[in-house]
């Protein structure tokens, strides 16, 4: 039998012609014959490719299980496998990912940065109630476990995940912060001096930034603060309300805001129903999407989402926003489909969301790439 | 007068003769000729015939691209026949105002860009890889880059079986080992929601 004429051209040929291909056609690629998968997976080929960008996708994390697994005796309860659904927007595609290379008990996907996903695990040890915190790459199917926490972290903490791999724990009343290179394999905890729960805290450009509300509890007040993580000191994080006279009321014209990081190292946005009235609990006219530039300190609108959409979002009570960057998603109960706000090209709807029930899903950013671990 | 011409010898014996700015296409011709160590005769011992055709009127066509060339140095010996030559460059002519110019360059390239793909629509997959070879060879880049993306573009949404069939390679994984590999890579072939839309 003929030989291949693949066989024929040299390895730095056949990595141009692979490396032009998008991620999901060179793992594919790789079940074709041992010759492509030795190829493809080198250590050489994976240096040409992770220059590339990364696969903007969204992840969705899973649907709340209102019972925990560990009550049923049954193994079998135990054996769902594993996986979270991700979305393609340039694609426009939802595809799975398989978790069951984790050796964990139902994980929950909650961040992501750098090409990996960041995931809460159940301790193997069935008697602890402690959970670890997983990072993971789910195209090269390997992972890290950081140092054990108690279970309160993984219920009542927002996980925070930046470009040089640090993870915060960021709850009320206190943080936790992790660095790979920093302390190695150690949580440090920090009291934290904000005035109330932090509201969708973001982590960019070596800060974090959240929302918090002074008001009463009949009207609420919104503050944006702010916190440096290189003037972390021993004991506590040091927040700061970051404001200008120039704002105005630009936080009374917005209900129930949420943060969320702009595209670039410098962009905040915010994003929430956008006020009729001034009254205690007024209805809105739309969606609002605001952009905060961090080094001039301005807003400017980013978008406005189109009355026709609105209206499927005004019969619910409840919307999640979720996403990030170039691309904000919209949730919301019953609606059975998504809203995504491009800031390149507008608005549009996402159709065949799988299986959540109430419609409620939420999601984040997650740049897939075959990073290899750190 | 006429511009200087050079012959070109494939390996199986195949003369061609061509402009000498054609061959300066071929970096790998372009070097020989710089280096005036050369006759108007010029071996490629590793390329045939019928390839060195096709990449001779790839050439051609690319003549006037700007990435390919080496540059000219000017030696004493044909100092006069460079400033002969460098009279009857297009540079000299005048140039059109700016907005015509950006309109003729698109348009130009568009109309390559059509002719790359008509040249390289009938070639099989043999073919494709022996042009490679031939481009990576005389380092003539865009024609390994046309290739190349070519290839890439054949692959593209692909199964692992079409794959095969397309470059004629044998599965010699166990049953166990595609099975291990497949899982690693399931994601890449389970869909949620609508199949995409065969091809035709």
């Amino acid at each position: 039998m003929e030989s291949s004429p693949v066989n024929c051209l040299p390895p730095d040929s056949l990595h141009q012609i692979f490396s032009s291909l998008p991620i999901r056609d060179i793992m594919i690629c790789r079940s074709v014959c041992k010759f492509f998968n030795q190829l493809l997976t080198s250590q050489c080929f994976i240096e040409i490719i992770s220059t590339r960008p990364p696969l903007n996708l969204l992840a969705l994390r899973p649907p709340h299980h209102h019972h925990s697994h560990r009550h049923s005796g049954n193994g079998h309860a135990t054996n769902i496998r594993p996986y979270i659904h991700v979305y393609d927007p340039e694609q426009n595609q939802w595809f799975r990912f398989n978790l069951d290379f984790l050796p964990f008990r139902s994980p929950q996907p909650v961040a992501s940065s750098s090409g990996l996903i960041y995931l809460w695990g159940d301790s193997i040890d069935l008697a602890e109630s402690s959970k670890s915190l997983v990072a993971c790459n789910p195209l090269t199917r390997q992972f890290k476990v950081l140092p054990q926490l108690g279970s309160a972290w993984s219920r009542h903490g927002t996980v925070l995940v930046d470009s040089v791999n640090r993870v915060m724990v960021l709850t009320e009343l206190a943080a936790l912060y992790y660095s790979g290179t920093v302390v190695a394999n150690q949580w440090l905890k920090f009291s934290s001096n904000l005035p109330s729960k932090p509201r969708s805290p973001v982590l960019m450009s070596s800060s974090v930034f959240a929302l918090c509300d002074v008001g009463s509890p009949w009207r609420s007040q919104w503050k944006l603060f702010s916190c440096k993580l290189t003037n972390l000191t021993i004991t506590h994080t040091n927040w700061v309300c970051l404001e200008k006279h120039e704002w105005g009321d630009i936080f009374d014209i917005i209900k129930r805001p949420r943060l969320l990081r702009g595209n670039g190292d410098s962009k905040l946005l915010m994003i929430g129903g956008l006020k009729s009235t001034f009254s205690l609990n007024p209805a809105c006219s739309t969606i609002l999407i605001l952009r905060l530039d961090l080094e001039s300190l301005e807003w400017e609108e980013a978008g406005r989402m189109p009355l026709e959409m609105y209206r499927g979002f005004q019969e619910s009570s409840k919307f999640k926003v979720f996403g990030g960057g170039d691309r904000v998603y919209f949730s919301a109960k019953r609606m059975g489909k998504l809203a995504m706000w491009d800031c390149w090209q507008g608005w549009r709807w996402i159709e065949g969301v799988p299986g959540y029930a109430d419609g409620l899903c939420r999601g984040f950013v997650f740049d897939a790439k075959l990073t290899l671990m750190p | 007068m006429s511009s200087k011409k050079i012959v070109l010898t494939s390996s199986d014996g195949e003369s061609f003769k061509v402009e000498e700015v054609v061959a300066r296409k071929l970096q790998i011709v372009g070097h020989i000729i710089e280096d005036d160590c050369a006759t108007n005769k010029i071996p490629i011992p590793n390329v045939t015939g019928e390839i060195l055709a096709k990449v001779i009127e790839y050439c051609k066509k690319h003549v006037e691209d700007d990435d390919d060339v080496v540059e000219t140095h000017e030696s004493s010996t044909k100092g006069d026949k460079t400033v002969e030559e460098a009279k009857k460059k297009p540079d000299d002519v005048a140039v059109p105002e700016s907005t015509e110019g950006d309109d003729e360059a698109e348009d130009k390239k568009e109309k390559l860009n059509e002719w790359d793909a008509k040249f390289m629509k009938d070639f099989d997959i043999k073919t494709i890889f022996d042009i490679i070879l031939a481009a990576n060879y005389l380092n003539v880049q865009g024609l390994f880059d046309l290739c190349s993306k070519t290839i890439a573009d054949y692959i593209k949404d692909m199964t692992p079986e079409e794959v095969r069939e397309l470059f004629n390679i044998e599965n010699d994984f166990t049953p166990e080992e595609e099975e291990a590999i497949r899982n690693e890579n399931a994601w890449t072939f389970e869909q949620d929601g609508k199949q995409q839309v065969p091809k035709p």
